[in-house]
């Protein structure tokens, strides 16, 4: 027999599958862990933290499994995208990293576009600014704490941290250095250009920039002491969360969209050949298979916006499935409420931080269930709204995959189904980020030819499909024309509020 | 002695109230009757519903206390406005009356402004705007909809005019509630001959109009058998419910103002130079007093903006002492959060049926306490909006009174002193428009010599709530952002109408 592991180094935790080469799971573990917020606004975690865990879930994965380590033939990783670990010259991390929740560098960003304008940015990277990402995050550092960042040897993300730790090799991969805005995209390695400009020297990034798929090297000695696996097994470079959760869902080719609802939401789809959208309201990634790019659209209140009306409003203890009950007595849209998912402005497609909720359509009649239904609604119209890039960027879709959370939820996947006009298919991967590294750790080691062999020998559809409705797809059309005009007709007032600080 | 009835035709009830001519409650009895919807949007009840529990509570009332009904000096009525009862020559009613909040009749309001000659036009005959709810446009309904029906109909009464016919025999109206017909002059005080032939309504089918103080008959025979009373009791012509409120909280001078939060929320203010507002935004009606008009501002969520959170919302699980205490540990501004109590539309100043609730500006820290303190600020900004009206036809603010059950809140009563940024005067007596039938009464048999007499002798002010001045300061930057939000919402607000249309997702 043959194992595959693989490692997804998340935001709220770490979390471990070891799988046959058919997909089939023999043991999943996870340790929890959680932001530390030193500032309002700031979030750090310790890389140390992010390994202890990770040699926690390895221990108990083989514990569990009970398999022959012997038979574990490759290890892969996925990790949190866009932060900063700092290492010094003893290769130690001097601080805690500062990870993509981060908003201290919103000056930075602004800075940025300035210093290089929008359209070159945007052919460069592929990418809107955001604060977190590490090229904001440096220059914020350089500004703020200049003995800190005279104290970088070596800047890398994540897993690759831990990739380290395993292996002793350092290096970056194309997923996660795409995150970092300061990859060339196109080219697929570090943006001299972009270093120039910002003033940041090229060598505190790890020299190469490599494939996913390609191995980076080999378990130390001490390592596998530690976890319980054997010396020298093959660790593949691995990518970030979401690409390798998109491969964990067979998402690697053109026309297959995948549609997330997890704290925030997010919408894939795999490229090709490299785009971008010109206006920058949506990023495009280096995806996990050579040459090739994903579009995201990240909404950041999807499953957060149903959490937050649930614990902050409803003070609720009934259960999400309770709540789809209630919530399928409820007429589709909601008996004409709108919300609009707002509640920490947005990134995708308006890339505005003064965005608020709104709750549009309020009526005698309506009660908690239709706010709940109109939040659910609220959430799709959001992803919608980034689909209408990808959209007018020319991209077709054929198939659409529904994962997170929301997915759970068979009236959020009618939503879905009736907003996009698609039908909604789930995979039956169980952890798809952590199952992609395992993909590709079989890819690394031969187990499989590639991406696209890998995924169909794991990569299981559900027999479960959605399918959209007509009559709801008709009110749904036309409720979507309110809801992106409301965004437009209150931007104004949004700003105001900042403004007014009232 | 000479005590006083006071009896209100309400919507959901009659309620009788005898009052000694110190003000004191002797008895206070109400009792019921149902409204009923045919079809959506529309409100209707039967005439003689009013009349058998108004029978029923003033024997009630005459029976179960020591006042002998030779004692009782003046009756006088308050009811509901604009509801039409339609009679036939035997004096029969010939169908349900439709209520003031009946909403059928939009076509019949946009006749009304084409045949009158435009919105203009119309506020220079009778000062006021087509509105569904009034009296004007359930005549050409009933005309266009039931012609056998309208043929039929021989006088057009509202409601407390035909329980006053009931009592007496006598067929009149007065100026309160005529104002509310849409057929009236207002300031000439005088029914309006130009918008009537314009109408093609013939104004025998309307009665002679009297002062509210007016004595309009006596009590018959037949009915002092049948009710108790003494037989050839005075009964004084009355008012609208809104006038006689007025007068139940004193509110007979100018520049006094009375805000009233109950389900819905009104904003009165006693005027002496009436100006109608030349886009219809503000009522202007004419006054129980003599010589005097009020104008009034009306927001349609007030009290049930509070209730729907309450029940709809946070099912029935937190009480209103609860939801005080909550919004109370909120700064002022909910940290940003605003609502738009619009959830059955508008009436000031945005006359718009299609407006709808909304709450602006949610963030991820706003928990149940922000939606309702927002919810109370909202309600205040509606009400704000009424005064500012107001204001700008130069009445100048001297006091403000505030009733209701929602002026019982203690947060409720500060937020609204740091929304207007006025001082809120608390009564001692809040007893509604019944009470103010009963001093009404008083004046028209002369147990007081005037108004004036009458609420200075009995009107107190219990308490005033002061406006924080910081709060004030917070308040008119929300207010500023309140107000912008209507229009920035404005056509998002027809096109969910449209769509809901469209989609028939009525429930």
């Amino acid at each position: 027999m043959d194992y595959l592991l693989g490692i997804d180094i998340g935001t709220s935790g770490t979390k471990g599958v070891l799988m046959d080469r058919e997909g089939k799971i023999y043991a999943l573990a996870g340790r929890e862990y959680s932001i530390d917020i030193p500032q309002p606004g700031w979030a750090e975690q310790n890389p140390k933290m992010w390994w202890e865990a990770t040699i926690q879930v390895i221990r108990e994965i083989i514990k569990e499994s009970k398999v022959n380590p012997k038979q574990v033939r490759g290890v892969g990783l996925s990790g949190q995208m866009h932060g900063t670990v700092f290492l010094d010259k003893n290769l130690q991390p001097f601080r805690p990293a500062i990870i993509w929740a981060d908003q201290r560098s919103s000056s930075q960003c602004e800075f940025i576009y300035q210093k290089i304008g929008k359209e070159r940015l945007a052919e460069l990277t592929g990418n809107p600014i955001a604060t977190g990402f590490m090229g904001s995050t440096l220059l914020w550092m350089k500004e703020n704490q200049p003995e800190e960042f005279n104290q970088i040897y070596k800047v890398i993300l994540a897993k690759d941290y831990i990739r380290y730790k395993l292996t002793g090799n350092l290096g970056a991969e194309v997923t996660d250095a795409s995150s970092s805005l300061l990859l060339d995209i196109k080219r697929r390695c570090w943006s001299e250009e972009l270093l120039d400009i910002l003033g940041l020297p090229f060598k505190i990034l790890p020299e190469r920039v490599h494939e996913s798929q390609e191995v980076a090297g080999y378990l130390l000695a001490e390592v596998a002491r530690s976890s319980g696996l054997l010396e020298g097994i093959p660790v593949v470079y691995g990518g970030g969360d979401q690409s390798m959760q998109a491969v964990g869902n067979g998402v690697i080719k053109p026309r297959i969209l995948s549609s997330t609802i997890g704290t925030g939401g997010q919408l894939f789809i795999t490229l090709d050949k490299f785009t971008y959208d010109p206006k920058l309201r949506i990023h495009t990634f280096c995806h996990a298979l050579p040459d090739t790019y994903h579009l995201q659209g990240a909404i950041l209140s999807a499953g957060l916006s149903l959490k937050w009306l649930r614990e902050n409003i409803l003070h609720t203890s009934d259960s999400y499935p309770i709540f789809d009950e209630d919530v399928d007595k409820i007429k589709v849209g909601s008996e004409a409420i709108i919300f609009l998912p707002y509640l920490l402005g947005e990134r995708s497609p308006y890339m505005n931080p003064e965005a608020k909720g709104v709750f549009f359509g309020l009526s005698l009649k309506h009660h908690r269930a239709h706010l709940i239904r109109a939040v659910m609604e609220g959430v799709v119209f959001a992803l919608r709204d980034c689909l209408e890039v990808f959209k007018e960027l020319g991209i077709k879709i054929e198939q659409v995959i529904a994962s997170g959370g929301g997915a759970k939820s068979r009236v959020w996947r009618q939503i879905q189904a009736d907003i996009f006009n698609k039908e909604i298919s789930m995979t039956q991967s169980i952890e798809p980020a952590a199952m992609g590294a395992a993909i590709l750790a079989g890819i690394g080691v031969g187990i499989y030819k590639d991406v696209e062999d890998g995924c169909r020998k794991v990569v299981k559809l559900k027999e479960e499909k959605t399918k959209p409705i007509p009559e709801n797809v008709d009110i749904y059309t036309k409720q979507f024309e309110i809801y992106k005009s409301l965004y437009q007709d209150l931007k104004e007032d949004f700003k105001r509020l900042k403004e007014k600080g009232v | 002695m000479g005590y006083l009835l006071g009896l209100d035709i309400g919507t959901s009830g009659v309620k009788a109230l005898l009052v000694s001519p110190e003000g004191k409650i002797i008895s206070s009895k109400t009792v019921s009757y149902p409204l009923t919807t045919p079809h959506p949007g529309w409100a209707e009840q039967s005439p003689y519903d009013w009349w058998e529990a108004t029978v029923k509570v003033i024997k009630e009332t005459v029976s179960d206390n020591p006042i002998d009904s030779n004692q009782i000096k003046g009756i006088s009525l308050s009811g509901q406005m604009h509801s039409s009862v339609f009679l036939d020559e035997k004096m029969e009613v010939i169908r349900p009356a439709i209520l003031w909040s009946d909403t059928r009749t939009s076509e019949q309001c946009k006749e009304i402004y084409a045949r009158a000659g435009g919105l203009d036009q119309l506020i220079h005959y009778v000062s006021n705007p087509a509105l569904e709810g009034f009296t004007a446009p359930k005549i050409l309904w009933l005309k266009e909809n039931e012609p056998e029906n309208y043929k039929k109909v021989k006088h057009i009464l509202l409601p407390k005019d035909y329980i006053r016919y009931k009592l007496t025999g006598e067929l009149f109206t007065e100026v309160s509630d005529a104002a509310g017909t849409l057929l009236f002059e207002v300031i000439k005080k005088r029914w309006s001959t130009s918008l009537l032939e314009k109408l093609e309504i013939t104004q025998d089918l309307l009665s002679p109009v009297l002062n509210s103080f007016d004595l309009a008959g006596r009590i018959t025979k037949n009915i002092a058998e049948q009710t108790g009373l003494k037989f050839g009791t005075s009964v004084v012509a009355g008012g609208a419910d809104n006038a006689c409120g007025a007068v139940g909280s004193g509110i007979i001078q100018e520049g006094r103002v009375m805000v009233s939060i109950g389900s819905s929320g009104v904003v009165l203010a006693q005027t002496n130079n009436p100006q109608a507002d030349q886009e219809g935004r503000i009522h202007l009606f004419n006054h129980a007093c003599p010589d005097s008009w009020y104008m009034m501002g009306v927001t349609l969520s007030a009290g049930i903006s509070y209730e729907w959170l309450q029940k709809k919302l946070f099912n029935n699980r937190l009480s209103y002492t609860k939801l005080d205490q909550l919004a109370e540990e909120i700064e002022p501004g909910s940290e940003g959060l605003i609502f738009l109590p619009y959830l059955y539309g508008e009436r000031t100043p945005h006359n718009d049926a299609n407006a709808r609730g909304v709450y602006f500006g949610i963030s991820g820290k706003h928990d149940q306490r922000h939606f309702t303190r927002s919810v109370l600020e909202g309600v205040a900004f509606a009400l704000k909006d009424s005064l500012e009206l107001i204001k700008d036809k130069g009445v100048k603010i001297k006091e403000i009174r505030a009733i209701g059950g929602g002026a019982k809140s203690r947060i409720w009563q500060q937020i609204l002193a740091d929304i207007l940024g006025e001082e809120i005067n608390l009564l001692n007596i809040e007893e509604g428009p019944a009470f103010g039938a009963a001093l009404i009464a008083g004046v028209g048999v002369g147990v007081y010599d005037s108004f004036a007499e009458a609420v200075n002798r009995i009107i107190k002010v219990k308490k005033t709530i002061v406006p924080g001045i910081q709060n004030n300061e917070i308040y008119n930057q929300g207010y500023q952002l309140y107000k912008k939000l209507y229009y920035s919402l404005k056509e998002n607000f027809k096109e969910l109408k449209e769509m809901e249309m469209e989609s028939n997702l009525y429930s």
